[in-house]
């Protein structure tokens, strides 16, 4: 059974554009909360500039590109099928905004993880005499 | 064929499972491009915070962790022959003469940044007695650093801010630092140099003691 790619069109136009928008709030955001936890939490401010911030916390912000980017493609796609009538487009869209809200969201919960490794690591260094 | 199974799927699992799949193999191709996937791999190859002292000891804590990681992370520099490594140490009263001391008798080239004030007398005598070696410098800075740093090659040891004479509590490593750290460090360790006085024996002769 082939499912009906035009039950796809609206929700993919609203997850596209909208996911692109609240990518860059979001990434923004979770970017903010990444530099707080380095700042705050691993090095203890004030950290005195002796640590490049803004250059390591480059790629996460590429991170937050590309997923914007995908949910942007994912909109081209979308066009591509309305106009050119493709019924491939239509699930290329549908990949590229599944793609970008894991690949968001993954992300998010990864970092959320890291404080845990952290704890657990000061734990085993405590016990050493 | 497959290349409408994959864009033109009959099935709800295909359509459901294959963007996980390839969003798997983003994610490793995101890693063997060198991007990092946990904050702490911003930093570099292993972050750890460590406490000072081992805190379920009764007694008073004399052994100091991190200065176990130091000497662990000399003696591994000295078994791998590496002449060429400089120990750099941004210090406040300069408590940790002991790894200093066996980092340069065992031929490795250590530059140290100190605050105006020494910890005590004895480590005042401490370091008059290090001066005989050329592969040592110290320079003495008009204010006390407020933070210290301990870099032996490509590790980096960040003792947490720290009133003086009080030990801190903990301190975060970061073994196998990256480059941008480690240029970003370096920079700065040679701004302060040009703020300081290259200590010799009146220098430290003069300097006063908490």
């Amino acid at each position: 059974m082939i499912y009906p790619s035009e039950n796809l069109l609206a929700p993919l136009m609203v997850v596209s554009i909208g996911g692109a928008g609240l990518t860059l709030a979001g990434g923004n955001f979770l970017r903010d909360c990444v530099r707080q936890y380095i700042e705050n939490k691993i090095l203890k401010l004030p950290y005195e500039d002796i640590l490049p911030l803004d250059q390591l916390l480059f790629p996460l912000t590429s991170i937050i590109l590309a997923t914007v980017l995908l949910f942007l493609f994912s909109g081209l796609s979308l066009i591509g099928y309305i106009i050119l009538d493709f019924k491939i487009a239509i699930y290329i869209s549908y990949y590229l905004s599944y793609i970008a809200a894991l690949l968001f969201s993954s992300s998010i919960i990864l970092y959320l993880l890291e404080p845990i490794f952290l704890y657990m690591k000061f734990k085993e260094w405590s016990r050493r005499r | 064929m497959l290349y409408e199974w994959i864009y033109i799927p009959n099935s709800l699992l295909i359509l459901a499972i294959v963007p996980f799949i390839l969003t798997i193999f983003l994610f490793i191709f995101l890693y063997l491009l060198g991007v990092p996937l946990l904050p702490h791999s911003f930093l570099g190859g292993t972050v750890l915070r460590v406490p000072h002292f081992a805190l379920n000891t009764t007694i008073k804590p004399i052994n100091s962790l991190p200065r176990q990681w130091k000497k662990k992370q000399i003696k591994r520099a000295i078994m791998e022959g590496n002449k060429n490594l400089i120990i750099k140490y941004i210090t406040g009263e300069f408590f940790d003469s002991e790894t200093i001391e066996y980092a340069i008798s065992n031929g490795i080239k250590a530059e140290v940044i100190c605050g105006p004030k020494l910890g005590s007398q004895k480590i005042k005598h401490e370091l008059l007695s290090l001066l005989i070696h050329d592969n040592l410098n110290i320079f003495i800075m008009q204010e006390r650093p407020p933070r210290h740093v301990y870099v032996i090659g490509r590790n980096f040891f960040l003792e947490d801010p720290h009133e003086p004479l009080i030990p801190y509590d903990s301190a975060i490593i970061i073994e196998d630092a990256k480059d941008e750290i480690l240029t970003y460090f370096n920079i700065k360790f040679s701004n302060m140099k040009e703020r300081c006085v290259k200590a010799n024996k009146e220098v430290i002769e003069k300097m006063e003691v908490y």
